[in-house]
C-alpha cells in the first residue's frame, strides 16, 4: 500500500493535497452551529447530482411527454417517488443552506479581506444554483412551470431595442414550447451543473488559500504554537470530518422526515398548481415563484416600471458581490460591532418579509409593503459604507474567545 | 428602528392571516384523509361504484390496489374492473369523451391527480356541497363549484332519497339542521363516511407512494436516528483533547 502511494505521490501530489486540505489544513477551534452549512451544501451537491442522474434516465424533456414521464417517475419506477422527491426537497434545502451560509459569512464578516475572492466566487456559484433551481423547475411542464418560465423569460424583453428578438432567442419560438423545454434540459443536466462543480472547487482552493474564518473574525495565523501551527486551530481532519458527519446526519434526518411525511411541505417545496400539466391557453390566476426567489420576484413587482424593476432585481443581486468593498469596519465580526449588528438583522427581516410578499398576490397593501421592504433592503447597501467607517467597534481580542 | 421592523413583520403577518382566512368562494369543511389500508379499500370499491362510470384514473394502475392496498386480484377483477382488460391497465372510464359532452355538457375531468391540485377539503366539501337548483340541466348545483355539469351521485345517502329512514332513525322534534343560520348544513353519518373513504382514495390515488413512504418511513428515521448518535459519540471523543 504504502509503495502504491509513493508510486502515485511521484505523479500525482496525492499526499500533499490531503495534507493541505485535510490533515493539516487548520480551521479555528470556535466554529458553531452556522459553519455546518458550507459542508452540507456540498453534501447536497452531491445528493443532488445523483438522484439527478436517475431522475435523468426517466424524464423526457419533450412537452407532450415531459408531464406524464414525472407522473411515471412517481408512481412506476422503483423508488421513483424516492429518487424524486430528494431533488425536490434538495432543491429547497440547498436554498435554504445557501442563505444560512451567506448570512453568516455577512454575520462575521468572512466577506471581509483576504477573503474578498472567496465570497464573490461564492456569489456566483448562488448566482449559478438560481439559474439551475428556475430550469429544473420548469422540467415538470406543469402550470407554474410554464408560466414561470414565460414570466422570467419575458424579463428579458423589457431590454431596450434588443429585447423582444432576445426573448425569442431564448425561447426558441414565439412562446415557451418543446424547443424551450429542452434547451433548460439541456443547461440543467449538462451545463450549469459543470459550472457549478468547478465553482464549488475553486470556492475551496481559494478559501484554503486564505484559511477559515471565525465566528471572533479574527486571524488565527497570527498566533502560532511551538510548532509554527495556528494556536487556536485544529486539523480539519479529524476533527471538523466527523463533526460535519454528525451534522450531516442531523440534516439526513430532517429532510428524511419531510420527505417520508410531508413532502410537499404544503404546497412550499412542491406548489399544488404544479400538478396541473402545462396548459398555454389557460393563465393561471396567480403566478407565483418557488419561496426561495420570493425576496428578488417582491423587489421586481414593486415598481410599476417593468425595465426600472428589471434594473432593481438584478442590483439587488449584484450589490451583494460588493459588500467586502462597501464594509470599511477594522473589524469583521458583528460581535464587536453593535449597530452593524442592528443593520444587518433588519437587512434579513426585511429579506424574508420580501420573500413572504414575493409568494402573495400584488394587492395595493402588499405592493405598498414590498415598496417600503424594497427601500429597507437597499438602504443596507447604501448606509453600510459610512455607518462602517463612523462606528467604533468594541475592542477585538488576539485569541478567539472560546465562545461557540 | 429593529422593533419598528418587528413591529411591521408582526402586523404584515396579521394581515396575511386574515386575506387567507377570507380566502376566495365558499368556506370548506376541512378534512384530513386517512391512509389506512382498510379504508383505502374501501374508497376503491365506491370509487368504482359512483364515480369511475364518468371519472378516469388514467393515471392509476388497478395492480396498485394489490400491491400497495393488499387487495386480491380476483377481488380487483371481480368486483372492480368491470370489462377492464387486464389488471395492469390504468383505471379508464368506458364514457367517451364525446358521450360526456353529449350527456353532461362536459367532459368529465380526470381525478388522477385532483387531490394534489385541489386538496382532500376542496373534494369532500364539494362532494357535500350538492342542493336543488330547479335552473340547472341535472336539476342539482353545488356550493364549492358552482354550475359543476355533475349530478348528485350520493343522492342515494342523503335523507331526501325514498326510502332513507327505512334504515335510519328519523331525527326527534326540534332538533334543527343548523341550515339556515348560515352553517354548513348537518351531514348524515353514512353519507360522511362514505365520502371520507372516497377521498381518501383519491388522495392515496393522486400520490400511491403515500403507503409506501409510510411503511419505510419509521425505519429510515429509526436507522438515522441511530446514526446521528453514533456519529455523535465519535465527534464527542474525538474532540476530548480541544479545549
Amino acid at each position: 500500500m504504502n509503495r502504491f502511494i509513493a508510486w502515485v505521490d511521484a505523479r500525482f501530489p496525492l499526499t500533499r493535497m490531503l495534507r493541505e486540505h485535510l490533515t493539516e489544513y487548520y480551521a479555528p477551534k470556535n466554529f458553531n452551529f452556522f459553519y455546518f452549512f458550507g459542508a452540507l451544501a456540498l453534501l447536497v451537491l452531491v445528493v443532488q447530482i445523483l438522484t439527478g442522474i436517475w431522475l435523468t434516465m426517466h424524464y423526457k424533456p419533450d412537452a407532450e411527454l415531459a408531464f406524464g414521464s414525472v407522473e411515471h417517475i412517481m408512481r412506476n419506477v422503483n423508488y421513483g417517488w424516492l429518487i424524486r422527491y430528494m431533488h425536490a426537497t434538495g432543491a429547497s434545502a440547498f436554498f435554504i443552506i445557501v442563505y444560512l451560509h451567506m448570512f453568516r459569512g455577512l454575520m462575521y464578516g468572512s466577506h471581509r479581506p483576504p477573503r474578498e475572492l472567496v465570497w464573490i466566487v461564492g456569489m456566483l456559484i448562488f448566482l449559478v444554483l438560481m439559474g439551475e433551481a428556475f430550469m429544473g423547475y420548469v422540467l415538470p411542464w406543469g402550470q407554474m412551470s410554464y408560466w414561470g418560465a414565460q414570466v422570467i423569460i419575458n424579463l428579458f424583453t423589457a431590454i431596450p431595442w434588443i429585447g423582444p428578438d432576445l426573448a425569442e432567442w431564448i425561447r426558441g419560438g414565439f412562446a415557451i414550447s418543446d424547443p424551450t423545454l429542452n434547451r433548460l434540459f439541456a443547461f440543467h443536466v449538462v451545463a450549469l451543473p459543470i459550472v457549478l462543480i468547478l465553482l464549488v472547487g475553486v470556492h475551496l482552493v481559494a478559501l484554503h488559500e486564505v484559511g477559515s474564518n471565525n465566528p471572533d473574525g479574527i486571524e488565527i495565523k497570527e498566533t502560532k504554537d511551538a510548532q509554527g501551527r495556528p494556536a487556536d486551530g485544529i486539523p480539519f481532519h479529524p476533527y471538523y470530518t466527523v463533526k460535519d458527519l454528525f451534522g450531516a446526519v442531523v440534516f439526513l434526518f430532517v429532510a428524511a422526515v419531510i420527505i417520508f411525511y410531508f413532502p410537499t411541505v404544503n404546497g412550499l417545496f412542491l406548489e399544488p398548481e404544479n400538478f396541473e400539466p402545462a396548459d398555454p391557453l389557460n393563465t393561471p390566476e396567480h403566478i407565483k415563484p418557488v419561496w426561495y426567489f420570493g425576496t428578488f420576484y417582491a423587489i421586481l413587482r414593486a415598481v410599476p416600471h417593468k425595465l426600472t424593476g428589471v434594473v432593481l432585481m438584478g442590483l439587488s443581486i449584484l450589490l451583494l458581490f460588493l459588500l467586502p468593498w462597501l464594509d470599511r469596519s477594522p473589524a469583521r465580526s458583528w460581535r464587536y460591532r453593535p449597530i452593524y449588528k442592528q443593520m444587518l438583522l433588519i437587512f434579513a427581516v426585511s429579506f424574508l418579509v420580501l420573500m413572504y410578499l414575493g409568494s402573495q398576490p400584488p394587492t395595493a397593501t402588499y405592493t405598498l409593503l414590498a415598496q417600503v421592504f424594497t427601500v429597507i433592503y437597499f438602504a443596507f447597501f447604501i448606509a453600510l459604507p459610512f455607518v462602517s467607517r463612523w462606528e467604533r467597534p468594541r475592542p477585538v481580542p488576539d485569541r478567539i474567545t472560546g465562545k461557540g | 428602528m429593529r422593533i419598528v421592523a418587528a413591529a411591521v413583520a408582526i402586523a404584515l403577518l396579521g394581515l396575511a392571516g386574515s386575506a387567507f382566512a377570507a380566502g376566495e368562494g365558499a368556506s370548506l369543511r376541512s378534512m384530513d384523509p386517512d391512509y389506512s389500508k382498510e379504508t383505502l379499500r374501501e374508497g376503491a370499491r365506491s370509487f368504482a361504484n359512483n364515480c369511475l362510470g364518468c371519472h378516469s384514473l388514467s393515471r392509476f394502475r388497478y395492480r396498485n390496489l394489490v400491491d400497495d392496498l393488499g387487495m386480491t386480484k380476483q377481488e380487483v377483477e371481480q368486483d372492480l374492473m368491470k370489462g377492464t382488460v387486464s389488471i395492469n391497465d390504468h383505471m379508464e372510464s368506458s364514457m367517451t369523451e364525446e358521450q360526456a359532452r353529449d350527456w353532461f355538457g362536459a367532459a368529465a375531468p380526470d381525478l388522477s391527480l385532483v387531490s394534489r391540485v385541489r386538496g382532500p377539503s376542496w373534494i369532500y366539501s364539494m362532494l357535500l356541497g350538492f342542493h336543488r337548483d330547479s335552473d340547472s340541466a341535472t336539476g342539482w348545483n353545488n356550493r364549492v363549484f358552482p354550475q359543476a355539469a355533475m349530478p348528485n351521485v350520493l343522492y342515494n345517502l342523503t335523507p331526501e332519497a325514498p326510502g332513507y329512514y327505512d334504515s335510519v332513525p328519523p331525527p326527534g322534534h326540534g332538533e334543527g339542521s343548523g341550515a339556515d343560520n348560515g352553517e354548513l348544513p348537518e351531514v348524515p353519518e353514512g353519507l360522511d363516511a362514505e365520502v371520507r373513504e372516497l377521498v381518501s382514495f383519491l388522495a392515496y390515488a393522486s400520490d400511491p407512494s403515500v403507503v409506501a413512504r409510510r411503511s419505510l418511513g419509521p425505519w429510515v428515521l429509526g436507522f438515522l436516528a441511530l446514526l446521528g448518535l453514533l456519529t455523535y459519540l465519535v465527534k464527542r471523543e474525538y474532540w476530548r483533547d480541544v479545549h
